[in-house]
């Protein structure tokens, strides 16, 4: 990316759009002192550029007083006290840190300037309900330059430990299609890689007709700051019907202690398979060598339902994990009518049980549709 | 981006009382009540109203540009200002079309000035209704009877054609329970065309007099007083609310307000509310949300638990 200096710029309303001109005065030689040179010409929407108003105020804001004191050498005596004093720029609430990082991977994917993929979720569990917690998928094909160090790059920004790191550039090559996770809540802040193989279809068919899986996704996983850094596998079962998976949740995943979350794993499947064939459908299970988690994954956008169409399931998994009701009434609420990607559960690694829901799937900059076949 | 499961709200682009029609200007800054949610209390006895000069010049700009429709006099309770009539009636001559008082209305319990003013040309009445009973609205307002002579002066403004009345309730946590019950109280009205419900903002960074109350208690009742009253056939407007919480109902948040003409001095407080806070909010597309303030973050923290960002347009 150029960095270009300026100490000049124009901003201008077209078509309901703010145009930012930057440029530099004192380079015109030709144009003569006093003339600027125009070098950039930004277009934003006016909600962008509502954004960019507040993120400079932020900036601005260790500099306020020098600016008010600046400020105020043109005004009257009386006038330059009133505007020179503190207490003008609003007094902000501790920044939370899970926001900014979150903040941060968005952007830097944003920066990679190609399509993608932006997926929230919500886990609900005993520990209680996050809903800061999202995926972004990229296609490797988009990517110029050299795709491993540029995700990468983005992965060393948000502290991702040395070790994972080296083991993801490994297995870099398997990569098809790259994912990154995000989970922020009070106690800790994860980020995600997800590397996903592309599967040959004879591949795919051979695991079938032996019943064994396929390994999909390698996932390594980091806590920002230190403490969890786990390498997890998504191993793809292709092709299984409602009853096969069935079977396999109750076997592989749920225990004696969580038969309440099998059932409602059963119904969510009842539920898709009521619309396609299971087959169709993509079941994953999760391990995670050296502890006990014991999850799965079961993609749902062939069934093309709605988050509202869980509705009572939901309802039950809100009272089984004991979330408040208005708690999680003003998290359905936003949601309802978004489309229901793919619901993830289990036994997590600290040994609580969960369902992670995957919903509104949407393309930035521009809805992919290459992107979205190749899932 | 594409959002088809989320279309902006339809209910937003008809709006009556738009605040682009409308300039704003403080008038007045005494008050009989002692509204405990009061925004400019402790600021009442400094601030300085807009001098007559300063009304007039409004006036003549308007007359001459027609940039508003209506005037709002405002400042903390203008009925006590003598010549409340005689300055609505130099504004109708000078072309408003519309004059608007802020109230508490208790004035208007009298039929008598009700009459004054609207001969005077005062055709629209924005009336602070804190509660819907007298016993929670006069421990709010520290008066007792006022919510009696409020009502009252609701009920004489809905005998004058021509009248519109508009009604607000800022949400505490004293009030927030009784929002449906606001709405099923005023429901007699004939002329009441738009409620309001303001969430209480401290003007400063905490909530020092413990009146903020949650998000995500208020919502149920703030979403049943929208659908009750837009079942009246009320319009409703939502101020200071997360835009992602009201669901369905976002379209009744607004929080556009009328150019205010009023002392600077007003604007270092205000600052010191610290609105546009949320961890979403580099990336978040609403359009019309205030966010968290300081003091709310600082009392029930960033509710990351449960706020849902809007896709942005990229």
């Amino acid at each position: 990316m150029k960095e270009t200096a300026a100490n000049a710029f124009k901003v201008s309303l077209e078509a309901g759009d703010v145009v930012v001109e930057f440029g530099r005065m004192g380079d015109a030689a030709a144009a003569g002192p006093g003339a600027v040179t125009v070098s950039d010409r930004i277009v934003l929407p006016v909600d962008t550029a509502r954004r960019l108003v507040l993120s400079l105020g932020d900036s601005l804001g260790k500099h306020a007083a020098a600016l008010r004191a600046a400020e105020a050498k043109a005004l009257p005596p009386g006038e330059a006290a009133v505007a020179a004093r503190p207490g003008q720029v609003a007094v902000r609430a501790p920044a939370d840190e899970a926001g900014e990082k979150g903040a941060l991977l968005l952007r830097l994917v944003g920066e990679l300037d190609v399509p993608h993929q932006y997926e929230r979720s919500f886990r609900i569990s005993s520990a209680g309900l996050m809903a800061n917690r999202y995926l972004l998928t990229i296609d490797r094909r988009d990517l110029l330059g050299d795709p491993r160090e540029r995700l990468l790059a983005i992965c060393d920004r948000l502290g991702m430990p040395v070790a994972l790191r080296s083991a993801a550039e490994q297995r870099f090559e398997m990569t098809s299609c790259a994912h990154f996770g995000f989970e922020g809540d009070p106690g800790s802040i994860i980020c995600k890689l997800y590397l996903e193989r592309k599967v040959p279809d004879d591949e795919a068919r051979r695991a079938r007709a032996q019943g064994e899986p396929v390994l999909l996704h390698l996932a390594f996983k980091w806590q920002i700051g230190g403490g969890t850094e786990v390498t997890s596998e998504y191993l793809w079962y292709p092709q299984l019907t409602a009853a096969q998976i069935e079977g396999r949740l109750a076997s592989h995943v749920y225990g004696e202690p969580t038969q309440a979350s099998l059932a409602l794993a059963k119904e969510v499947l009842a539920l898709a398979a009521a619309r396609l064939p299971a087959e169709q459908l993509q079941y994953l299970e999760v391990q995670e060598p050296g502890n006990g988690r014991r999850s799965f994954d079961l993609n749902l956008y062939n069934a093309r339902l709605q988050v509202k169409d869980l509705q009572p399931v939901l309802y039950r998994m809100r009272d089984l994990y004991g979330a408040r009701p208005g708690q999680f009434q003003a998290l359905y609420d936003q949601i309802k009518a978004k489309t229901m990607g793919h619901l993830a559960g289990g036994v997590h690694r600290n040994g609580k049980d969960f369902f992670n829901l995957y919903y509104g799937v949407a393309g930035l900059p521009h809805f992919n549709e290459r992107l979205r076949q190749s899932r | 981006m594409l959002d088809v499961s989320n279309p902006p709200p339809a209910a937003a682009t008809a709006k009556r009382f738009a605040a682009a029609d409308y300039v704003e200007l403080t008038v007045h800054f005494k008050c009989n009540l002692k509204c405990e949610h009061c925004m400019i209390e402790g600021t009442m006895d400094w601030l300085k109203p807009e001098s007559m000069d300063q009304f007039e010049t409004i006036l003549a700009r308007n007359a001459q540009l027609r940039t508003w429709k209506g005037l709002i006099l405002t400042g903390s309770e203008v009925t006590l200002r003598r010549d409340l009539a005689d300055l609505a009636r130099m504004a109708r001559e000078s072309g408003f079309e519309h004059v608007r008082i802020q109230t508490h209305g208790g004035r208007l319990a009298d039929e008598a000035y009700c009459r004054e003013l609207v001969d005077a040309g005062v055709d629209e009445y924005f009336v602070s209704v804190t509660a819907a009973d007298a016993a929670t609205h006069d421990a709010i307002t520290a008066v007792p009877g006022s919510f009696e002579r409020t009502i009252r002066g609701l009920e004489n403004l809905d005998a004058f054609e021509g009248v519109t009345t508009l009604t607000n309730t800022v949400i505490t946590r004293r009030s927030f329970r009784q929002l449906p019950a606001v709405v099923e109280r005023l429901g007699h009205l004939r002329r009441l065309a738009q409620m309001d419900f303001w969430n209480y903002w401290p003007m400063r960074e905490t909530d020092d007099k413990d009146l903020i109350a949650s998000h995500l208690e208020v919502l149920p009742y703030l979403r049943a007083a929208i659908s009750g009253a837009r079942a009246r056939g009320r319009a409703v407007e939502v101020k200071n609310f997360p835009e992602c919480l009201l669901g369905e109902d976002r379209d009744a948040l607004e929080n556009d307000q009328p150019k205010l003409v009023i002392d600077p001095e007003f604007w270092p407080e205000f600052m010191r509310n610290g609105f546009h806070q949320c961890v979403h909010r580099s990336y978040c597309g609403a359009r019309r949300c205030l966010g968290l303030n300081t003091a709310y973050v600082r009392k029930y923290g960033w509710h990351a638990d449960v706020l849902v960002p809007f896709p942005t347009e990229g």
